[in-house]
This record gives structure tokens, C-alpha cells and sequence, in this order.
């Protein structure tokens, strides 16, 4: 799926992985600030990386899933946190494309890249009102709100006739009231704070109706409607996308591990040097095959989401399954690589100064998220291939 | 000679498999129950050309890629593990043939379909007289011995005033004894006897030092440029042996949804097992283990395929990892097994009503092979990736 005039994979990819330094600097201040720093986001917005599920015609780049997973990736790999907002900005600014292409205008406007982040749980109401809906809530877990100039919000549009509909609402960030509650164990920086509506005016274009878009794929933008981009179902890419942060974040402990592996003892033993010592070369091995093995369930979604795209072939139940799966498969892998490589790393690893001890509270922190848990989307795969109905409508 | 043929497609090769997987099936009660391959079944893969993949072309051979291989051995262990496990032991030391001199291939490959079966334990031990070597003693584990033609036999050369040398020498079958020993818990039909040298005597043309298959240094002159005799045996090995254990998982996991519809969970007030969330989360995690094993399976075989075809020379990093791929599919496909054994209830063990006891125990003796086994290959990718040396040659 290459879109003419993009820059190609390779380059967008290497983008990120020139920041990698770079967010690494800054990892321990954005853990101390719970926020991510003003420089980083400069670098991730210089780097043209927000464009990539923008609309080419407002200067976006429509890349394909594979290099969307392999920025978020990247992005991780300099940092949990920010990899996990970029992550999010992903499908929010995915969701973007559904609008009218008048409300379009508004939302990607003239900026080039957006940040918009997106809540999943529908905890507001939304009650119609003329010319759109008046919208009352209150969202936890807002990743992306403190950095994103739109935010795209859950909820549940009750009608006079007492009928209740799933809705996603884009609405700007300085429309919403902030709860800064985001004091948490992992993935501090993503400043994942509790946001609040109250009676919030929402423009009828603003609003997007899930159930015809989550079944049929059925959305209001006349423009997008040809790009592969927005043509690719919401759940399967959410997967995709989703997959990716935890990948990121076992390279990293990966790369961190063997910084630290050259002068380092087996403390309280014969042995003088850590990786002479068998036992060693199993973990280092074992790390390696789980972070191969994310990286292929990652991949394996995203070049899913490509491929059936571009043939224009339809989802079976079993092939969204399988890409929640792949979801849950990645992010379980990696917490086990970084549990190995952590576990290696000795009691002088727990100093808030070493790295990698931030990677192994926000790997934990993923695995812990209600669409990410991989003990949830195994039952879900299981379910359908035992014959039954999926339970949930994020498929 | 025979001419060079067109060679059938991957495709064709491997749909003609797939297709015989049924009957196949149906023979792997009586090949366990007598401890050897069913004479048909060999003629049934005769037919489909499964004895051609690894010899020569220009003696009517196909020189198929490895990456063919792993699909045609799975699909062979979704019939019956010993099965696929004596074919793809052949396929190596016909490959082997190829490497020594072309006097001796002549002989070998004389006989159409001819089946080399080997050894790589030198445990005989040959003595130099006149023209060529006498071998005298036991090769264990002969996998595929009772169908064989030839065999290559792992010896010692000893010899005054230099070093004891490892080598292989082609043997008729009809020179050596066979030990009817094949008395196991596991792989039972694939009829490992041992087989006895006693005073055979070897030509010269049929003995090659073992160092020039490992390494590969070919001394036939015919297959000099031939891209399939370009890569070291052991890594050639593990890329046709690694579809086994899949083949054996994927048939565990078609057998246990086949069973599902019918089953309980005795003793609970589960009615239907397949309605049980710890149902789906094994189903899921049993399917999550195959696809993973599946891919270090291709992930080795497509890097011995792409050595081939380019000539770039191998990292050792490289080597360990075709390695620890075979061994990593072969510990996540026992996985799978033991997941899906596990769930299968107190009726799963009448082995002469259902093939999973079977399928277990062949899991089980793969997994045992010291050039599978997945601790070693796991601790000597781990010794590389610290910058250790093997501590191995086979690799």
C-alpha cells in the first residue's frame, strides 16, 4: 500500500529510530513530571511522525499498518510512555478520517500532524440537541489529552424514545476539564488523566455513529472513502496499532540489558563474569525468542490489515479474533522477555536511576489494559473457534 | 542418467501431500502397532515424488528449497509423527550424498526413489586397508533403516601417526546387520533400529571426511554449483526437520475440536466443554504456541533458503539462531500438545480410539533429539549472542 508522494517506510521508520536517543534523555524527567517533555514532542512532530494517519491532503502520509507498528515500535523502544500516546494518537487521529470532510477541515486543519487521543469505556451520555448532542461525562485513563489539541470520546447517545447507541465524539482538549488523578505505577508519563464534560456542545459533524462503523464499516467521509487507510476495519487496525508499544518496550530493556552485561558479576558467586555463566546465555536466549515472537504476532496483524485492504477482501470472525490474539500474544511476550532480562539484571537494577526497572513497570502497566489483556483475547479467539459468538463488540 | 525433469511446483508438492494426509492417517495405528512404516505408505510417497526433494537434478531430482520442506513435513506429522519424522531423515542424507564424490552419487542414485538413511553419532570405527576402509560397529537410532537402500555411517577413522578423523561412508544396507532394539515410548514407527558393521569393507569414493558436510566443502564436482549444496548440513538438518513437531500440534488441535462437540467437564455442570471459559483460553493458547512454532520453523528454513540462493557466507549468529529455531518450534508444539492433551479428559489416554496418546509421545521423543533439544540450543544461541563461542560443531 504505498501512497504516492509518501516518504517510503524505510525513511519514516529510520525517523523514529533517530529519536531514540534522543526520548531516552528525557525518559527520567517525564516519569518524575508525569508528562511527556516539549522537546520530545517537537522531535516526534519535526520528524513528520504525527502525519502518518493524517489525510494526504492536509499534508498527512496515509502509511500502511507495517510502518505504523514499526514507528510505534520505535517509540517505545526511547520510551513506554510515549510510545503508548503515540499509540493511541494513532487510532484517534485514525477515527478523524470518519468525520464529514467539513469537520475534517477543522480537526486536522492546517497543522500537518495531530495529536488525538481516544477513550474506549463509554462513561458519558450524550443526549441530541440541535444541530448535534450535549454531552455530560467523565473518561478515565485520557492518554494523549495533555499533548493533543483534540481528544475522541466514548459515549452513549441516548434518543427521547429511550433507545441508547455506542458514539465516539471528536472534541478539543481545552473543551474538556481536566482531574489530575494520573499517579499511577507504570507509564507515568503518558499523563493519562480523568477528563470531564459538562453539558458540551457537540456539532453533529463531530459525531460518529459506532455500531454501523464497527459492523458494516459505514462512515461520513465522502473523500477518504477511497483511501486503503480508512477502507481497513476499526478493530483489526486498533489491534495492529495496539500490538506494538510492548514490542518497543522489551527492545529496549533488551538493548539496556546488554549495556549493562559487560561488567557485570553474578553476586555472591564463583562466577567473575555474567555472561560466561550458562545460565546467562539461556535467559538471553529465551529474550530473544519471546521478542521475535512478539515482533511476528505484530507484524503478522498489521501485514493482515495491508494485505486484506488492499485485495478488498471481507473479515471473517475468526481472522478478527485472531488479530485481537495477536494483540494480547504480543503484549504477554513481552512482559515475559522483560521479566527474563529483568530478573537477570540483579538487585542493582532496582535503583530508580536504572532504566530498566521504568520498562518493566510500564510493560506491566500494558498488559494490564482491558483491550490489550492477553488473557482476554485468548478467551475471545478460543470462544470463536469453540463456535461460539465473540463476547464483546471490539472485534 | 536419467534426464532432468521439470520439477512440480511448492504447490503441487505440497497439495498432493495434504491430500494424502487422510489415508495416511488410517495407517498410523498399524505402522505404530508393528513398529515400522507401512509398505504402501512409502509407495504412496514415491508416487508423489517425496523421495526426489533432495536429490540431484541431473539425476531426476527436484532440489526443492527447504522452506518447501517444513510444509510437506507438517503436513506428513498431521498424519503420523513417525512418518514425517523417517521421510524428513532421509531427505538430509540424500542431501549429503550430493556432497561426495560423483562416482559414488552414480551408485547411489542408480536406484530410482532411493532412500539414504544415516547416522550422526560416530560410533563405528574404520580402519584404512587398500582402496578404501573397513568399518566395524553399532550405529543406534538408524531412523528409516528398515526402508532404506543406503546408509551414510558416522565412523572414526583411526589411523597411525595422525588424529582420529569423523567421516561418513555410503553403505549398502545389505552390508550391514540390523539389531531389532526400536523398543520406545515414542516415534515407534519409525523402526530406529540399530544397525551393525561388521568388517565391511568401504571403497574410497564412498567415504568423505565429516568435516566436509558440516562445513560444506562438496566433493562432487557435478554439484559444485548447484545453490542447494551450499549451506552446512546441521542447519540444513533443522530446516527439514522443523515442520515435524507443527504438523504433530496442528493434528492435536484438529483432533480436539473434532472430539469437542461431544464432550462434557465430568464432574461440573458444564454441559458442553466447548461453552467453558477455560476452554477458549486453552484452545487460544494451544493455537497462539502452533503459529508461533510455525514461525521459527519458517524463519530457519527461509534463512537456509536465502543463504542458498545468494552465497552469503553465515554468521555464527546466524547459525545458532537456525538452531535455536528448530528447537523453539519443537518446545512450543509440545507446549500446544500438552495444553490441548491436558483438556481432553480421562477418555484421551484409550490410544487405540484416539490418536492424541500417540501424538504426545512422539512430541515427547522429538523433543529429546539432541539437535532439537530446546534447553541446548536455547544455551548455545545464548552463549553466541554473548559473544561466546559454540560449544558445539554442529552448527
Amino acid at each position: 500500500m504505498t501512497i504516492t508522494g509518501s516518504p517510503a517506510r524505510q525513511d519514516i521508520v529510520r525517523r523514529a529510530t533517530d529519536l531514540v536517543d534522543l526520548v531516552r534523555g528525557h525518559a527520567a524527567w517525564m516519569e518524575e513530571n508525569r508528562a511527556l517533555h516539549p522537546e520530545v514532542l517537537e522531535a516526534v512532530d519535526g520528524a513528520g511522525l504525527l502525519r502518518l494517519r493524517v489525510p494526504v491532503r492536509y499534508g498527512g502520509y496515509e502509511s500502511d499498518m507495517a510502518t505504523v507498528v514499526d514507528v510505534i515500535a520505535e517509540l517505545s523502544r526511547g520510551d513506554g510512555s510515549l510510545g503508548w500516546v503515540f499509540n493511541a494518537w494513532m487510532n484517534g487521529c485514525w477515527l478523524a478520517g470518519l468525520l464529514p470532510d467539513e469537520a475534517q477541515d477543522e480537526v486536522y486543519g492546517d497543522m500537518g500532524g495531530v495529536g488525538i487521543g481516544l477513550s474506549v469505556s463509554p462513561t458519558g451520555v450524550a443526549v441530541p440537541a440541535a444541530g448535534g448532542v450535549v454531552l455530560n461525562g467523565k473518561w478515565a485513563f485520557c492518554s494523549g489529552i495533555l499533548h493533543g489539541g483534540w481528544f475522541a470520546h466514548s459515549a452513549v447517545l441516548a434518543h427521547e424514545d429511550g433507545a441508547q447507541e455506542p458514539i465516539t465524539v471528536l472534541v478539543r482538549a481545552s473543551e474538556l476539564a481536566v482531574v489530575d488523578d494520573w499517579h499511577t505505577a507504570g507509564l507515568r508519563a503518558t499523563g493519562s488523566v480523568t477528563t470531564l464534560a459538562e453539558d458540551l456542545f457537540v456539532p453533529d459533524e463531530r459525531v460518529i455513529r459506532m455500531v454501523p462503523l464497527l459492523t458494516a464499516g459505514e462512515h461520513r467521509s465522502r473523500l477518504n472513502a477511497g483511501s486503503l487507510v480508512w477502507q481497513a476495519p476499526f478493530s483489526p487496525s486498533a489491534s495492529a496499532v495496539g500490538s506494538a508499544p510492548a514490542l518497543g518496550v522489551a527492545r529496549a530493556a533488551w538493548d539496556l540489558f546488554f549495556e549493562r552485561l559487560p561488567g557485570r558479576k553474578v553476586a555472591f558467586t564463583r562466577y567473575e563474569r555474567q555472561e560466561e555463566a550458562p545460565l546467562t546465555h539461556l535467559q538471553v536466549a529465551e529474550a530473544a525468542m519471546k521478542i521475535d515472537e512478539a515482533a511476528f504476532h505484530v507484524h503478522r496483524v498489521a501485514a493482515r490489515v495491508d494485505a486484506k485492504t488492499l485485495a478488498g477482501e471481507a473479515w471473517s470472525t475468526e481472522e478478527r479474533a485472531v488479530s485481537r490474539m495477536d494483540m494480547g500474544a504480543a503484549t504477554q511476550l513481552a512482559k515475559e522477555a522483560v521479566d527474563v532480562l529483568k530478573t537477570a539484571s540483579g538487585g542493582s537494577s532496582i535503583y530508580s536511576h536504572v532504566p530498566i526497572q521504568r520498562i518493566e513497570r510500564d510493560v506491566l502497566a500494558i498488559n494490564l489494559h482491558g483491550v490489550l489483556h492477553p488473557n482476554t483475547n485468548l478467551e475471545l479467539y478460543g470462544r470463536v473457534r469453540c463456535g461460539l459468538e465473540p463476547n464483546t463488540d471490539l472485534i | 542418467m536419467v534426464p532432468t525433469v521439470e520439477s512440480p511446483t511448492r504447490e503441487q508438492l505440497v497439495n498432493r501431500v495434504a491430500e494424502l494426509v487422510p489415508v495416511l492417517r488410517e495407517k498410523a495405528a498399524w505402522m505404530e502397532e508393528n513398529r515400522r512404516l507401512h509398505p504402501e505408505a512409502i509407495d504412496l510417497l514415491a508416487e508423489a515424488g517425496l523421495f526426489k526433494l533432495r536429490r540431484p537434478k541431473r539425476y531426476g531430482g527436484y532440489e526443492v528449497d527447504t522452506s518447501t520442506l517444513v510444509d510437506i513435513g507438517a503436513h506428513l506429522a498431521r498424519a503420523d509423527g513417525s512418518l514425517s519424522w523417517t521421510i524428513g531423515v532421509y531427505w538430509t542424507p540424500t542431501y549429503i550424498t550430493g556432497m561426495f564424490p560423483d562416482e559414488a552419487q552414480d551408485e547411489v542414485f542408480a536406484t530410482e526413489d532411493v532412500r539414504v538413511c544415516g547416522s550422526s553419532t560416530p560410533s563405528v570405527m574404520a580402519a584404512p586397508v587398500d582402496g578404501g576402509i573397513v568399518l566395524n560397529g553399532p550405529s543406534k537410532f538408524a531412523s528409516g533403516a528398515l526402508h532404506a537402500h543406503w546408509q551414510e555411517v558416522a565412523a572414526i577413522l583411526i589411523r597411525p601417526d595422525a588424529e582420529p578423523e569423523p567421516i561418513m561412508a555410503l553403505v549398502p544396507m545389505s552390508d550391514l546387520e540390523l539389531v531389532d532394539d526400536w523398543h520406545t515410548s515414542g516415534l515407534k514407527a519409525t523402526g530406529s533400529i540399530t544397525t551393525l558393521a561388521k568388517d565391511v569393507f568401504v571403497p574410497q569414493h564412498r567415504v568423505i571426511p565429516m568435516a566436509a558436510a558440516m562445513i560444506p566443502q562438496s566433493l562432487s564436482q557435478a554439484n559444485a554449483d548447484s545453490p542447494m549444496y551450499r549451506t552446512p548440513t546441521s542447519l540444513v538438518a533443522a530446516a527439514s526437520g522443523a515442520g515435524t513437531p507443527i504438523g504433530l500440534a496442528e493434528a492435536a488441535l484438529e483432533v480436539f475440536l473434532e472430539r469437542l462437540p461431544d464432550r462434557k467437564i465430568t464432574y461440573t455442570f458444564y454441559e458442553k466443554q466447548g461453552e467453558a471459559p477455560i476452554t477458549h483460553v486453552q484452545v487460544g493458547t494451544a493455537k497462539l504456541k502452533i503459529d508461533a512454532a510455525r514461525f521459527h520453523a519458517e524463519r530457519c528454513a527461509a534463512l537456509v533458503d536465502e543463504k542458498c540462493r545468494n552465497g552469503e557466507p553465515w554468521k555464527l549468529e546466524e547459525r545458532s539462531q537456525v538452531r535455536v529455531d528448530w528447537g523453539q518450534a519443537a518446545k512450543l508444539a509440545k507446549e500446544a500438545v500438552d495444553v490441548l492433551f491436558s483438556a481432553s479428559g480421562g477418555t484421551a489416554i484409550f490410544d487405540r480410539k484416539n490418536p492424541l496418546p500417540r501424538i504426545v509421545n512422539d512430541m515427547n521423543a522429538v523433543n529429546l533429539h539432541a539437535l532439537i533439544n530446546p534447553d541446548t540450543n536455547t544455551e548455545t544461541y545464548g552463549r553466541v549472542l554473548c559473544g561466546l563461542e559454540p560449544n558445539t560443531v554442529y552448527i
